[in-house]
């Protein structure tokens, strides 16, 4: 058992690798009443083609697979429902999939080594039919209606096509009605053979427990199956360019108010590596929320014209896969925010943020950082999913602390280019 | 499980909860009023002007930097309807210098800027200033046609309405449009000043704290003289059943959403209360129960279909998102469930499976610290509070036939029914 320690948090993770590849990281929470376990797998729905490990010729799968997929695994050869093998401990299972993950989780108070063995027992045994697989279609076909009618979703997904010409991140994650209906259970084994192999997974637990013995029941469980080194996979990703595919994305729905979507794609910043990333992705966030952050000069301009409301905000994504700012919120007059926006992020690329701006940027975000620990589910979801991209969790706050104003008014210059900027908007249609 | 630590004095409650769990401090503010038609509209818009800026952060971007600058402390206005209460509430959570390279009392300073814009509103005249309740109020109407946006939230309201039509449930919890036009700087601010001088206040601190400190900083923050009102309007919970009736809103959408409104005639301080909650765990609320199961597992019909209550009104409500071809199916469904577990049909496994999922529930509320204070909350106006330990003994006495006699209490009222604009009028 290996100690990853952070003083200044008062934070461990201790961390095994079982004999078949799996990573495991236990983080003690004391005083917490539930554990939250987290057993993801690095897949997700970008992985349209790769090449499966020992074959030579590349698999194109339909699109929304690896969200299929997801809903699949609750399926049991044993007919049991892994919902009610949950419920006997009262535990509250889970699963989500993104773009480069797929997640599978429980919370519970009691009985953590019994859901744990439940969480890997049935993430490990698939049990696709025929008739499970058609039965799921109807399910996810409301699921993807549910988000047709959601703005937000529709806004920001405009957004991710207007950045994207080639990069699967510009397809729904669920697919679509058509693109699901092509799937059957063989193409589903052979996703789940190609990654949901023990050495392409990590699983995480969070809370008031006994890393030693956490460690000695998944050990125990591991020891039990059969799992031949696998090696590695090749993901086929067409090469995206930098600049945008379109500057402007618009649509028509029935909602009260306009709502805008618009940022920068950064697809350069997706070739950074482990801790590089980090410090990019946090470079890149003091910078836009002192540019953009509640209590900037900008964004207080623009709210006291009615132009942008409070819920307005930004985030700024990065992975080794892709690499965009996104700003967002409801806007009665978009076209006069984008033209304010625009003449002022140029100005920003210019002249840099200041000192005292840099400041409270970056306490703001340390402080961020300090409040997600008080989350178990939050510690789970970020630690695993930084793992996976290959970055220490626990060096989020070390790494805000180092950064400088010099490097991020770089960083701000090389994002804010006019050429790698979109806008989407959805407009209220007549009701 | 720790509970919280009360002192009173004045109509304030200070609630106290020392931990050292949690990596930042909440402390949460309440006013609890009656929901009205007369006073729901600046009632709502009040937390919104209050956090337009204070005496000594005279403007939202004042504000937001002084917040800021205590790394990142977050401060939140807003406004809760619990039940047939309306509930002005004030959330700061600001991290525990412990645990950052800095000596500054972020405690101190956060109580600081909580209770200048409380007590000390910007305002001319006895009035708050003009210009700044002129820009919530268009802020306001916008948050009130926000709701059309969110289609399962706005078909859940819409359902809501319709069932407790003509109560006081039924007013808006940001309060209606039409009344905004009458709002004043100085009609808000004597509602205002009313409220502090009436309402019941409630307050919450989590966190690596001193009790006594926090008592004595609240009575010598909030130290104005007060009236409290102890009586509030009764909340009609009984209600006795009447032809079903259907309502259906046409939008243009791709999804049918399926909702239905019902009476539980349980109200919170009962001793039935924990086996309505049992009984919605059958139900509904779970991948385990009945509605899961069903319409989503058995017949595809749904992403989701789910129940909730709320014990402070005593209604539950289904929510499911589905194809209009198949509303009636999914109704009839839905309906079959009730009319088995009216019959006793509820397994070992469905009530074993509830109980455990409750107490787990129960159990967890614990480890946030705002859900803590809001549960306490919530029992406090119902007129009983209960701890999760009670909850969690209660849940582990109930009886498959305290379950029946729940679900034969309850009273199926209102179908509603969002749909595409294409199609019959009928579903």
């Amino acid at each position: 058992m290996h100690e990853i320690r952070n003083e200044q948090l008062q934070l461990a993770a201790y961390h095994e690798q079982i004999e078949n590849g799996l990573d495991v990281y236990v983080i003690p929470k004391p005083g917490f009443a539930q554990t939250f376990a987290l057993f993801t797998t690095k897949y997700g729905s970008i992985d349209r083609e790769f090449v499966v490990p020992g074959e030579t010729e590349r698999t194109v799968v339909p699109d929304g697979i690896a969200h299929f997929l997801e809903h699949k695994m609750f399926e049991q050869e044993s007919g049991e429902d892994v919902f009610n093998l949950f419920a006997k401990y009262g535990a509250s299972p889970n699963a989500f999939t993104s773009f480069d993950m797929t997640a599978y989780l429980f919370s519970s108070t009691i009985a953590v080594k019994e859901n744990l063995d439940i969480l890997l027992n049935y993430v490990q045994d698939p049990y696709f039919t025929d008739e499970n697989v058609e039965k799921e279609k109807g399910i996810i076909g409301q699921e993807i209606r549910m988000y047709d009618d959601n703005p937000g979703w529709v806004v920001y997904f405009n957004l991710l096509r207007g950045f994207y010409k080639q990069h699967p991140i510009n397809i729904d994650i669920a697919g679509t009605v058509e693109s699901i209906s092509k799937i059957t259970k063989e193409t589903l084994y052979k996703c789940y053979n190609t990654f949901y192999h023990p050495s392409n997974m990590n699983l995480v637990i969070v809370g008031d427990v006994d890393p030693a013995a956490i460690h000695a029941a998944v050990r125990d469980n591991q020891a039990q199956k059969d799992f031949t080194r696998q090696p590695d996979i090749q993901r086929l990703l067409p090469e995206e360019g930098e600049e945008v595919a379109e500057p402007r994305v618009q649509v028509e729905m029935v909602v009260s108010i306009p709502k805008i979507n618009f940022g920068y794609k950064d697809i350069k910043s997706s070739k950074l590596k482990g801790n590089d990333l980090l410090v990019n992705e946090y470079a890149t966030a003091i910078g836009l929320e002192a540019l953009f952050g509640k209590s900037s000069t900008l964004f207080n301009r623009l709210y006291e014209s009615g132009l942008v409301d409070k819920q307005f905000g930004w985030s700024y994504d990065v992975t080794p896969f892709y690499a965009h700012s996104v700003f967002g919120g409801n806007s009665p007059e978009p076209e006069k925010l984008l033209e304010a926006i625009t003449a002022a992020f140029a100005e920003a690329a210019d002249t840099g943020i200041s000192a005292e701006d840099f400041e409270r940027a970056k306490r703001k975000l340390i402080g961020q950082s300090l409040s997600d620990l008080d989350s178990p589910r939050a510690i789970c979801r970020q630690f695993s999913a930084y793992n996976l991209r290959g970055i220490d969790y626990f060096e989020t706050v070390p790494v805000l602390e180092s950064l400088t104003l010099d490097q991020v008014n770089q960083r701000l210059r090389e994002h804010l280019r006019p050429e790698c900027f979109s806008a989407s908007l959805v407009l209220p249609k007549k009701h | 499980m720790k509970t919280f630590q009360t002192r009173e004095e004045r109509g304030i409650s200070v609630h106290v909860l020392p931990t050292q769990m949690f990596k930042k401090s909440s402390i949460v503010v309440t006013l609890t009023t009656d929901l009205q038609e007369e006073t729901a509209a600046p009632t709502a818009l009040l937390p919104y002007v209050l956090m337009r800026g204070s005496e000594q952060y005279s403007t939202p971007e004042k504000l937001q930097m002084a917040l800021d600058d205590l790394y990142g402390a977050a401060l939140s206005g807003t406004i809760d309807k619990k039940g047939e209460r309306h509930v002005v509430d004030f959330t700061m959570q600001v991290p525990n210098e412990k645990y950052l390279s800095t000596d500054e009392p972020l405690f101190e300073k956060a109580l600081g800027i909580l209770s200048d814009v409380i007590m000390k509103p910007l305002t001319e005249n006895g009035a708050f200033l003009a210009e700044n309740v002129k820009a919530e109020i268009d802020q306001h109407k916008k948050r009130i046609n926000a709701v059309l946006d969110d289609k399962m939230s706005y078909a859940n309201l819409r359902c809501l309405q319709e069932l407790t039509k003509g109560e006081p449930y039924s007013i808006p919890r940001l309060g209606r449009e039409e009344e905004l036009a009458k709002i004043d700087g100085k009609t808000l601010y004597d509602r205002y000043q009313q409220l502090l001088k009436t309402a019941p206040i409630h307050i919450y601190v989590i966190g690596d704290v001193d009790p006594e400190q926090v008592y004595q900083h609240m009575f010598e923050t909030f130290n104005m003289e007060r009236e409290p009102v102890t009586e509030f309007r009764p909340v009609q919970i009984l209600h006795e059943a009447r032809t079903e009736r259907q309502v259906v809103d046409r939008l243009d959408v791709n999804q049918g959403k399926l909702n239905i409104g019902m009476w539980t005639n349980v109200e919170m301080p009962s001793d039935d209360y924990p086996a309505l909650v049992v009984f919605n765990g059958i139900f509904g609320s779970y991948p385990h129960s009945k509605l899961f199961v069903n319409v989503r597992e058995k017949h595809s019909l749904a992403y989701y279909a789910t129940s909730r209550i709320d014990p402070l009104k005593g209604v539950l409500y289904v929510m499911s998102g589905v194809e209009v071809s198949h509303f009636e199916k999914a109704l009839t469904i839905i309906k079959e469930q009730l009319d088995a577990m009216r019959r006793g049909e509820i397994n070992d496994e469905e009530f074993s499976f509830t109980i455990s999922s409750l107490v787990n529930d129960y159990r967890t509320a614990g480890d946030s610290a705002t859900g803590a204070a809001d549960m306490h909350l919530n029992g406090l106006i119902a007129g009983r509070v209960r701890t999760r330990e009670e909850m969690i003994e209660a849940f582990q006495k109930v009886t498959v036939d305290d379950v029946v006699r729940i679900a034969k209490g309850v009273v199926l009222d209102t179908v509603y029914m969002l749909r595409d604009k294409g199609g019959e009028a009928h579903a």
